[in-house]
């Protein structure tokens, strides 16, 4: 590669490799697919300066609007722009219903898990799911046993990553069902897209998301207790220091509701409060964006300082609905994953219409063995962990780092699941000047009150670090917009 | 037995605390025989509205809140109870969580090597029951009863290597020494009637029930060496102290809490 690009070349090049990977634009012989060949022919003819200009705006816009994100783990407090990449992805309707449909399956199922897991516990019974990795499962939460919440529904809100293998075909990675963050970026990078790509994206029929916040209020009101008023539905954030504050106050925003820390909440005789100038509001509904354990210090955590004293009491009597539910942490459990096509089965006596990764659990004495025996091959991921911490990537790591996964994994192997490395599908992306493929994942948001809705699309992870298999965001990953056509 | 029971819980703060929220897990149970004809809980400073809900294990409990500055707030309790001959649940299986909950060492019972190792000479094969009564007596005779020598925190192990303590640990030691044999075991709260204690806390009492199958629940108190009996009211159950503690709260101040408990038992 040269060390200066002259600014009028284009930015998709005959450097563009395919290579064994599924890649979103191309077929393997380098032909677009039929579905991006609008975006390739426009690609084609935009050269560096032209399309460094619309990415200087995009950027521009990004940094005024605040959107970064705190990358933990390292140093304290990292604010990074979370890195926006101009080339959308595109997914053809077909796809996108298939997608959809299983989906929304999958959530149907997982939400009458949580609801037995927390009931009669019939999944148990029948030997299906051992009852050692639900009721060991560190997000299960035995104080909701016996607990009955509006509608009977649990999860709210779902973010399911999906990614795709060498042949293209679609897999389920893992399904976020405490507090999934990200569709601040999926709405954020589509007003972009509007913004820089206008005369293409009129062209290209791209089907709306931006209804994304009133569904969201949608799904919110519509599991409200009923007292007979319209309800009030407030966001709970941990507060300014937490990475995904802007995502909360932008929801807000973007709902028209109010945003709260643990400190402007107040309960009193089993019913929650907003301290208002005005005196004290009543508020019916809780978009919670803090985990269980800080929920309240009284029934939880005793040592948090973020919730509210007397909320679970609040809850458990049906004054205020937490969306999502207390304990939906036990279906996002790496190892139960495991069992969510059996889930299924089960409960809707149907075939899954979404693949699993094949999944190892290391509390099962053959797949431990196994386990230990391919560490080299496989992803090791801790069940408990999200957002890429955690976790072994086997082939890339050292063999220090295998051993350390080892002894960790024969310590306390109920935490410790692996799967098969799955060579995610690339899309390109703009890189060094130029367009070069990178591995990409979906995040599509499930919305479950009244019926399940999905806005078409998600929010499209790309992992930015050459080679890089981990796309999420405090690992270094960018997004891009994701455009599902209407055709 | 018909037993009359009051409970006084006093909290006195060195400075004001407020936004107080409260959790009282103090009424008797219906459970096992056992009925309880009347209970009422009273506040001073005196709370209009004072909610019930059922927790996981079946408790009853009263939760309250009170957002002005106070430093004191006063919790009474009267029960009257008709107690059972002995402890009769019909319960004959356990439900998947209770079979995990029972089993599984908690941080009061933990799966403790020398708790194990305590153990161990008393199994009896292949009978459980007999097991827990041996366990029970094997607890009885290795820790003294003495008031102060443990306090609230004491874990079951480390009772063991005091060789001394109160109910609570009593009950702990029996709860994990049972687990660590398989024998589903839990925790018992309530009060124990004496004609000759009065006055102070010495009648709140805790124990332990043991699950035996094709028998069900059985109820033993290990600092007495006995089975529940007439004597004996229960209010709540859990899988060690942390889920039954009588009262618990939360507030906001920095203040220094002290606790004042008056317990009064009389047959009617």
């Amino acid at each position: 590669m040269p060390l200066l690009t002259p600014i009028d070349q284009p930015i998709l090049t005959d450097n563009y490799e395919v290579g064994p990977f599924f890649d979103e634009m191309f077929e393997s012989d380098g032909q677009p697919r039929s579905h991006y060949r609008v975006l390739y022919e426009h690609l084609s003819t935009l050269n560096r300066q032209a399309f460094e200009e619309r990415r200087r705006a995009a950027d521009i816009s990004f940094l005024y609007q605040g959107i970064t994100f705190t990358v933990y783990g390292q140093q304290e407090g990292i604010e990074r722009i979370f890195p926006f990449d101009l080339i959308p992805r595109v997914i053809p309707r077909a796809e996108w219903d298939m997608l959809s449909r299983g989906l929304t399956q999958r959530v149907v199922a997982l939400n009458h898990f949580i609801h037995d897991v927390y009931h009669d516990q019939h999944i148990v019974r029948d030997r299906r799911i051992p009852a050692e990795l639900i009721f060991g499962a560190r997000h299960f939460r035995r104080e909701m046993v016996g607990v009955d919440v509006p509608r009977g529904i649990y999860v709210h809100i779902t973010g399911t990553d999906l990614i795709r293998n060498e042949r293209g075909d679609y897999y389920v990675l893992e399904d976020n069902m405490r507090s999934p963050s990200g569709v601040s970026y999926m709405l954020e990078n589509r007003q972009a897209m509007k913004r820089t790509f206008a005369p293409l994206f009129e062209r290209y029929g791209v089907m709306p998301i931006e209804h994304y916040p009133q569904e969201l209020l949608n799904t919110l009101r519509s599991v409200a207790p009923d007292r007979g008023v319209e309800p009030t539905v407030a966001l709970l954030t941990p507060g300014v220091y937490n990475s995904a504050y802007f995502e909360h106050s932008f929801l807000a925003r973007q709902m028209g509701i109010e945003i709260v820390e643990g400190r402007d909440l107040v309960v009193h005789d089993g019913k929650v409060y907003t301290r208002t100038t005005a005196g004290l509001r009543q508020v019916d509904v809780i978009y919670r964006r803090i985990d269980d354990d800080y929920l309240d210090p009284l029934a939880f955590r005793n040592d948090s300082l973020l919730g509210v004293p007397g909320l679970f009491s609040a809850y458990i009597m049906g004054n205020v609905t937490l969306a999502n539910a207390i304990g939906t942490g036990v279906a996002d459990d790496k190892a139960i994953y495991a069992f969510v096509p059996e889930m299924i089965r089960y409960y809707l006596s149907e075939a899954p219409i979404l693949h699993n990764v094949p999944t190892y659990l290391a509390i099962n004495d053959a797949d431990r063995r196994y386990i230990l025996d391919h560490l080299h091959q496989l992803v090791v991921k801790s069940v408990n962990e999200s957002g890429g911490y955690g976790m072994l990537v086997g082939p890339h790591a050292t063999r220090e780092e295998r051993e350390m996964f080892r002894q960790r994994i024969l310590q306390a192997p109920r935490n410790f699941i692996a799967q098969p490395t799955v060579s995610l599908s690339r899309h390109p992306t703009y890189i060094d000047n130029e367009l070069r493929g990178c591995h990409i994942d979906l995040r599509p948001y499930i919305l479950y009150g009244e019926q399940v809705t999905i806005v078409p699309g998600g929010l499209t992870r790309v992992a930015l670090r050459r080679g890089s298999l981990v796309v999420n965001s405090s690992q270094g990953g960018g997004s891009k917009d994701t455009w599902v056509l209407y055709d | 037995m018909r037993l009359f029971i009051e409970h006084i819980t006093t909290l006195r703060y060195d400075t004001p605390i407020n936004e107080a929220h409260t959790e009282a897990r103090l009424r008797p149970s219906d459970s096992g025989g056992q009925r309880c004809l009347f209970f009422k809980l009273t506040t001073d400073p005196v709370h209009a509205t004072i909610l019930t809900y059922a927790d996981h294990f079946g408790n009853i409990v009263r939760y309250f809140d009170w957002l002005q500055p106070h430093t004191r707030l006063t919790i009474a309790t009267a029960s009257e109870v008709l107690t059972s001959d002995i402890f009769a649940a019909s319960q004959r299986e356990l439900t998947p969580l209770e079979r995990y909950d029972y089993l599984h060492p908690t941080a009061y019972a933990p799966a403790d090597e020398a708790i194990c190792r305590f153990a161990g000479p008393h199994v009896v094969e292949n009978d459980p029951l007999a097991t827990a009564m041996r366990l029970m007596r094997a607890v009885f005779q290795s820790l003294k009863y003495e008031r102060g020598a443990t306090d609230v925190k004491t874990t079951a192990d480390d009772a063991l290597s005091l060789g001394r303590g109160v109910c609570q640990d009593f009950a702990h030691l029996l709860i994990a020494a049972c687990r660590c044999q398989g024998i589903p075991a839990r925790y018992v709260s309530g009060y124990l009637y004496d004609p000759q204690w009065s006055g102070d806390s010495a009648a709140t009492h805790a124990w332990v029930d043991v699950f035996i199958p094709a028998r069900g629940w059985i109820s033993l108190d290990p600092t007495h060496n006995c089975e529940q009996n007439e004597r004996y009211v229960r209010v709540a159950i859990g899988r060690d102290y942390a889920d039954v503690p009588p009262t618990r709260g939360i507030f906001k101040g920095n203040a220094k809490e002290m606790l004042e408990v008056r317990v009064n038992i009389r047959a009617l």
